[in-house]
């Protein structure tokens, strides 16, 4: 028999509703984890121990005496830092949010906790989401528990390294260039960037409003589309999701895939892709031959493209929305009189370099004289980008790429050149200006046994249709 | 084209982001800015005329009633800064 930290949250949640195990043993086994692996690999920013066993309790009471409960009752989670929890500190990874204690609960957790699932803590990630590596946090870099030499992606780094290894059963990552499919391809997990306005972002902390996404990341394909059956749906206090009706994704998992078309686009698989990484996107693409699918070579013409505006983009509205971080209200209380050198003194003391150099350049493309060559033209190239990416949706279902080129770098390879850095980021910085879902699943391991990830990507609003594809393949490999 | 940030542009983009750097760090971030715009000019590559992006997904016009709710607790709110604050509102040093 498994550990209980290693069962999936569908496998759990048999387990419980038959009585066979009790949300207490589950909480303890995996908090037992979380003190065994943390040592090495620092997943967590906050541990709730307590509330965890408290909350495990009083469910395993109701559920003895009959009660009924919510379709999450007594399964552990973590929530990535950049996720507001009222009475819990939250810091984004950053020392500007140092001590901040938020007042409210994002609209993911309200849900989360509205089915009784349990709080076990909240996981590290690069300072507002700024890294693919999980190596620029203010409490320290977290490691990849395959091994803990390499990073475990980012920005959700800790949020994919916890679920590895078994601290929760699941975790709410965010998503905006690709730090919920980084740190799962990196990790070997299930990691989903749903549709833009699909999940509410009420309470996610925000990195750049017109990309960030709220996403599960799990174990398996089924554990994410139930997930996302909870978290996703219209919220009043976020005007930019969507009121489309949130489909039951767990029953079309089963639905044939004979007939259908997937797009391989052909610039994802040239130069700088790892041997390793493109061998095994060849080999996934002959499951779906097998599965019936008909593959269409597809170009995206301007990708090239994409890594800049993503980053213009993205960068000026991070230094908008980081202009709170003033010291005034929250976090970091740098001890001065003088109100203006408060606040820079506060940003000099409270932002990491990634941080600083993010806003710098936001500021400087938002700036006078410079806002119609930087942002207003990268807000037409991500126009042109929109347009050849439904264009490739007229003639296929979804497209299939790998997550990142390489697999997991070692801890300190990239560090020094942070243009390096954003450039891993090719593939998956390219969906969030366009809003559309991607989804990335474990796709076969390198030569030094680090799981290689591929994406798959839908139109908007076609979670459906990316679960479907993902169990398919799933399944077939399990064979 | 290379795009040349000198250590004094990256200075005054300091001042307008209000962020405190020391000399050092201005010249490293004068090196790595200047990187990262000479790598974003090449968008200007790309044909644009009469491009607009107008929005992810085709949401748009979200109205709803304005009917006054409950908000947070003002003592909540403040919280964070408990020694800071005086009959509900958060004191700090005077701007003028």
């Amino acid at each position: 028999m498994k550990n209980l930290y290693e069962l999936t949250v569908v496998e759990a949640l048999k387990l419980l509703e038959s009585r066979e195990i009790t949300s207490f043993e589950l909480v303890t086994s995996c908090l037992n984890r979380i003190e065994e692996m943390e040592p090495t690999i620092n997943a967590f920013i906050h541990i709730s121990k307590e509330s965890a066993l408290e909350q495990a309790k009083a469910i395993d009471e109701k559920r003895a005496k009959g009660e009924k409960l919510g379709r999450l009752a007594g399964i552990p989670y973590s929530l990535k830092d950049v996720y507001n929890t009222k009475d819990l500190p939250t810091t984004a990874g950053s020392k500007v949010l140092e001590g901040y204690v938020s007042p409210y609960d994002a609209t993911v957790q309200r849900k989360l906790q509205s089915k009784d699932a349990i709080l076990i803590g909240k996981t590290n990630c690069d300072p507002f989401g700024f890294g693919s590596s999980t190596e620029n946090s203010a409490y320290g870099i977290t490691h990849n528990p395959i091994d803990t030499e390499r990073v475990p992606g980012g920005s959700s780094g800790g949020s994919g390294a916890a679920v590895q290894y078994g601290g929760g059963l699941f975790s709410i990552g965010e998503d905006t260039g690709g730090s919920i499919r980084c740190p799962a391809s990196f990790c070997g997990i299930v990691g989903l960037k749903p549709t833009y306005g699909r999940v509410s972002r009420y309470g996610s902390i925000a990195y750049a409003s017109s990309y960030d996404t709220v996403g599960p990341m799990t174990k398996d394909v089924r554990d994410s589309a139930l997930i996302l059956e909870i978290i996703a749906g219209i919220d009043e206090l976020d005007a930019t999701t969507s009121n489309d009706p949130v489909p039951t994704y767990q029953s079309t998992l089963d639905t044939s895939l004979k007939g259908k078309r997937v797009g391989v686009v052909k610039e994802y698989l040239g130069e700088g892709v790892d041997s390793d990484v493109k061998d095994a996107i060849l080999k996934a693409i002959e499951v779906y031959k097998e599965l019936g699918c008909e593959i269409v070579e597809i170009s995206l013409p301007n990708t090239e493209y994409a890594i800049a505006a993503y980053y213009v983009i993205g960068i000026s509205e991070a230094s908008s929305n980081l202009a709170r971080m003033d010291g005034i209200r929250f976090g970091l209380d740098v001890n001065t009189n003088e109100w203006k050198e408060k606040i820079i003194k506060t940003r000099g003391e409270g932002f990491s370099p990634e941080e600083k150099r993010r806003v710098m350049v936001g500021t400087y493309a938002l700036s006078a004289g410079y806002a119609d060559k930087y942002y207003n033209k990268a807000q037409q190239v991500r126009a042109v980008l929109k347009q050849d990416m439904l264009k490739a949706f007229e003639n296929v279902d979804i497209l299939l790429t790998p997550t990142m080129p390489v697999t997991a770098p070692k801890i300190g390879e990239n560090t020094d050149d942070p243009l390096k850095m954003w450039l891993m980021d090719a593939f998956t910085v390219t969906i969030n200006p366009v809003g559309v879902p991607a989804l990335s699943i474990p796709a076969g391991k390198d030569s030094n046994g680090m799981p290689i990830g591929m994406q798959l990507i839908g139109p908007h609003f076609g979670e459906d249709i990316l679960y479907n594809f993902a169990y398919q393949y799933e399944q077939k490999v399990k064979e | 084209m290379k795009k040349n940030i000198t250590v004094e542009d990256v200075k005054k983009i300091a001042i307008l982001a209000h962020i405190e750097l020391t000399d050092e760090e201005a010249i490293t971030y004068a090196k790595q800015i200047g990187a990262i715009l000479t790598y974003v000019e090449k968008l200007n590559e790309v044909d644009t005329k009469g491009v607009e992006f107008k929005s992810q997904t085709d949401l748009k016009n979200v109205f709803r009633e304005d009917i006054p709710k409950p908000s947070l607790d003002q003592k909540d709110v403040l919280r964070n800064r408990l020694s800071k604050s005086k009959g509900g509102s958060l004191v700090i040093s005077s701007v003028l």
